[in-house]
């Protein structure tokens, strides 16, 4: 044996545990999912990295283009991780920036590499860890064909222990596709199911929001992150971010610290898809990044279901697209929850309402005057611009934006920059 | 001997007279220009001596030096020509003083000896003080615009001195009349189907005088609603036509048959244009800018926010003043600058219709976009309209809702010169223009639109300033109406309707 192994430790500490390890092997340079399953092979994390520290784990040699190996060229140049780890000592040699970077082995960067600081340093900021073949180790990911060897959480990772669904959509949604992520997420968690979502602008945050605004004590939500699980991204979701890990868990295959790199969504995508029982899409653009999510997920052979939009909205393109190839449509949170088979308990004061609305249908155009209900049917349910509001009512300019004013006022339209779009009633 | 002949040259957009004094005498045989020329006037010697041997007349070998007087004024161009040849020829002897007499020349010369036409002949005509201007040919019906003068038109100086010295009568050649009539050429709004926005908005900033804003996607048909704008415009007064075929001469743009210009220009400058060429100025003369050829008329700016921010932020106080004060070194002259700017851009850099679920770009890219365009300018344009591409049905009809023929430009120009009237007839030019302290007077709200305009203002959707501008729109739209009195609800409703704010969405974090 040799003494290597200590020098990653501080001294006098107690042993560390197979976290720290789980760590530092996720924390190597360009550490991917293909090269951290070769690195475990079966064993533990500190047996793992006892075995890259002796040099018997090559990293791996980067994969032809196009796959996500090829991406990782780009980290090559980026030999260590753009947050050094606390707690190095100042005479560490820094790795040279561009002399040869692309031979460094594993075994130089894990000799420089502290394992107790930097475990120290992400319990403080409450970052655990776990890997395929530990007991915490999500158990729909066993079995996958492309498990992440090592996970990083923060938060509660055993609410997916219970019914999971996945909402995810573009991130450049409509009003009305954010409402229906919003509201089906709500009504999910209230029936006892744990929103899967990716923490991104659009449908994702739309998803995490509502499933954090049910009525449920406990973790309700898991968000899967292309970064680091202590760097927020987008910024505009750092807020949400915390909640998540508040009443649910954030999850990541990227090392802490670590920003995202392109490839790690669609590598992101995978572990969404992987962690649900079904997966819903929203709002999608036609080559959207969620259908590379459905693509995961029928790989996997979860079930895919999609929201029926606008046949003219370019973000329902792609969910329009997935109905007519056979995806089963869902309309709210209860067509989800017939399709995981969840006991829906008595139904909510506001679906009973749409219920009955939906039964009396002939009585549900609302008493409107006629210049009103006009404009009001001119008035897609995808934002419409004032231009095609006119044109379509036949009313004037002025009587159409007086009608608008008036609709406005009721909750009936939402008035954007230029345009309005229709709100459901409930 | 010494011979005095009287010419003009332009500042600007105006003529000044000009005194070019000829004198032939003793020494070695030279041939020099004083009085600031510069270096077009310069290369008059050259043309001047070209054209004096190539017309059979005799090139005196002695010392000749011209002055052009007041020596204090720089002069530009090549129309100072004929007058240096004639007054060289009298000087020399070869023509009699007395024929130049109550005479003012104007021309290039060519080396063969012929005459050719100069920008700005009717400022420069306008300068003399003379009872008769000889002219080149060419710009014998625009020099005719300026009745109390009488107009020589001549073809060569050959012909020029034989008339001159009595040997040959003087060149009889027509002068086209002004088409009074001045038919409305250009497209027809008959043309555009659908888009009633966008046609209300076209026809309510002709009618005041509102400046206008068109953000849609390529081929919503933004240029083409802008194209039938100026159709829309009344003909221009005499006072105005001549004031617009000045500066279209001066700056040597071509003028059409007759010469004068009844209709309200179009310029469409380019978004490659520099601060200068919009302005007006330049090294060489002063030459009036793309604004001030549209006065009077539209200027049409595609692509907004393409331009360079510095050159749209100096359009910003011409918007206001209807004038612009260039000012160089070597002096400062106002051009007029009253036009009307209408602009065209893109809601957003990724060319779709700039909506929530169909716009990709990221908020950032968005707003970077829409800051090229500064709040100030932005804020200038009454009239803000999104426009987006039709529906099928529109253009094509549909079984159901047969098409019925858009209105022409015919009939929407009489209802906007109707409008203009009722504008008239309160004294106010436009209503663009009506001062914010005289709005209630000439603009007075019903009970009911008051009560909507004090809700949106406590709202805290609309401003003080966005008020008076929403004002003065609905006063355009109930003169459209042909309301003159007050200003109804739903004209300030329609003025809402047509100044929709131009920021980017922001993408709701929830």
């Amino acid at each position: 044996m040799t003494t290597e192994p200590e020098a990653g430790k501080s001294p006098g500490s107690d042993p560390l545990p197979e976290e720290a390890f789980a760590l530092a092997l996720v924390s190597l340079p360009g550490a991917g999912p293909a090269g951290l399953r070769a690195a475990l092979h079966q064993r533990g994390p500190r047996l793992a990295w006892a075995a890259v520290l002796d040099g018997d784990v090559e990293r791996p040699p980067p994969r032809g283009r196009g796959a996500p190996g090829g991406r990782q060229l780009a980290l090559l140049g980026n030999p260590l991780p753009n947050i050094p780890p606390p707690n190095t000592p100042p005479t560490t040699p820094r790795l040279p920036s561009t002399a040869a970077p692309r031979l460094t082995t594993w075994r130089e960067a894990a000799l420089r590499w502290d394992v107790g600081g930097s475990w120290s340093a992400a319990c403080r900021d409450g970052i655990e860890l776990t890997w395929h073949g530990d007991t915490r180790y999500p158990r729909r990911l066993t079995d996958d064909p492309e498990a992440p060897p090592i996970l990083a959480w923060r938060g509660d990772l055993r609410c997916l222990d219970g019914p999971t669904v996945a909402i995810v959509g573009t991130r450049h949604c409509t009003p009305d596709g954010r409402a229906i992520a919003r509201e089906m997420a709500r009504e999910l968690v209230g029936a006892g199911v744990c929103i899967v979502s990716g923490l991104a602008l659009g449908i994702d945050g739309a998803a995490h929001h509502g499933a954090l605004e049910a009525q449920r004590a406990g973790a309700v939500t898991a968000g899967v992150a292309a970064s680091g699980v202590n760097v927020p991204y987008p910024r505009q979701h750092r807020q949400l971010w915390g909640e998540v890990v508040a009443r649910g868990v954030v999850l990541a295959e990227t090392a802490p610290g670590r920003p995202a790199q392109a490839w790690r969504f669609p590598a992101r995508n995978r572990i969404i898809a992987g962690l649900a029982d079904v997966v819903v899409v929203v709002e999608s653009f036609e080559a959207g990044g969620s259908m590379l999510t459905v693509d995961a997920a029928l790989a996997r052979g979860v079930e895919v279901r999609a929201v029926p939009g606008p046949v003219h909205s370019p973000a329902s393109a792609g969910t329009n697209r997935l109905l007519l190839d056979g995806a089963g449509p869902v309309r709210h949170a209860r067509d989800v929850l017939d399709v995981i088979g969840v006991d829906q308990g008595p139904p909510s004061h506001a679906q009973q309402a749409r219920g009955a609305l939906a039964r009396s249908a002939p009585a549900e155009p609302p008493p409107l005057p006629a210049d009103d209900r006009r404009v009001l049917e001119a008035v897609g349910w995808a934002p419409t611009l004032l231009g095609r509001i006119v044109e379509r009512s036949g009313c004037g300019v002025g009587v159409a934006v007086a009608a608008l004013a008036r609709l406005e006022g009721t909750g009936l339209v939402v008035a954007g920059n230029s345009w309005w779009v229709r709100q459901p009633r409930d | 001997m010494l011979a005095t002949v009287l010419s003009s040259t332009l500042v600007g957009i105006q003529g000044r007279p000009v005194a070019v004094e000829v004198h032939v005498g003793d020494g070695l045989p030279s041939f020099n220009i004083v009085g600031l020329p510069d270096a077009s006037c310069r290369e008059s010697r050259d043309r001047v001596r070209a054209a004096i041997s190539s017309s059979g007349l005799r090139w005196p070998q002695r010392r000749i030096t011209v002055n052009l007087a007041p020596t204090g004024l720089r002069k530009g161009g090549a129309a100072l020509d004929l007058a240096i040849a004639v007054g060289l020829l009298a000087a020399d002897n070869q023509l009699s003083a007395t024929d130049l007499q109550e005479r003012s020349f104007l021309g290039e010369l060519g080396l063969d000896g012929a005459i050719r036409p100069v920008a700005g002949t009717l400022s420069l005509v306008d300068a003399m003080t003379t009872a008769e201007v000889i002219v080149p040919a060419p710009n014998r019906t625009e020099a005719a615009l300026i009745s109390r003068v009488r107009i020589r038109p001549v073809l060569t100086l050959r012909g020029l001195v034989a008339a001159l010295r009595g040997d040959d009568a003087w060149p009889q050649l027509p002068v086209e009349a002004v088409d009074a009539s001045a038919g409305r050429s250009g497209r027809d709004l008959a043309e555009v189907q659908g888009q009633h926005l966008g046609r209300a908005a076209v026809e309510v900033a002709a009618a005041g005088g509102h400046h206008l804003l068109l953000v849609g996607p390529p081929g919503a048909g933004k240029t083409m609603l802008s194209s039938r704008l100026v159709g829309l415009l009344p003909d221009l007064s005499l006072d105005e036509a001549l004031a617009v075929t000045r500066i279209h001469s001066a700056a040597g743009l071509a003028l059409p048959v007759g010469s004068l210009i009844r209709r309200p220009p179009l310029r469409a400058p380019h978004h490659s244009a520099s601060a200068v060429s919009l302005i007006g100025g330049g090294t060489a003369r002063m030459r009036p800018g793309e604004i001030s050829c549209a006065h009077l008329g539209v200027l049409f700016m595609d692509e907004l926010p393409e331009f360079p921010t510095a050159v749209l932020d100096t359009l910003r106080q011409p918007l206001e003043a209807g004038e612009v004060l260039v000012c160089r070194a070597r002096g400062s002259i106002t051009f007029p600058a009253r036009f009307l700017l209408v602009a065209a851009m893109n809601p957003c850099p990724c060319g779709s219709d700039g909506r929530p679920g169909s716009c990709r770009c990221s908020e950032r890219t968005r707003v970077r976009y829409l800051q090229r365009v500064s709040g100030p300018l932005l804020d200038r344009f009454d009239l803000r309209v999104h426009v987006e591409r039709p529906e099928p049905d529109e253009l094509l009809g549909s079984g159901l809702r047969p098409l019925e023929p858009p209105e022409s430009t015919a009939v929407v120009a009489d209802r906007v010169a109707r409008a203009r009237r009722l504008a008239e007839e309160r004294g106010v030019g436009l209503n663009a223009a009506i001062p914010a302290s005289c709005l209630d007077a000439l603009a007075p709200l019903s009970p009911a639109a008051r009560q909507m305009l004090e809700v949106r203002l406590r709202q805290g959707r609309l401003s003080a300033r966005g008020l008076h501008r929403v004002r003065r729109v609905a006063r355009s739209v109930a003169d459209l109406a042909g309301r003159g009195g007050r200003v109804e609800v739903d004209d300030v409703h329609t003025a809402l309707g047509l100044r929709a704010e131009v920021s980017s969405w922001r993408e709701e974090v929830s």
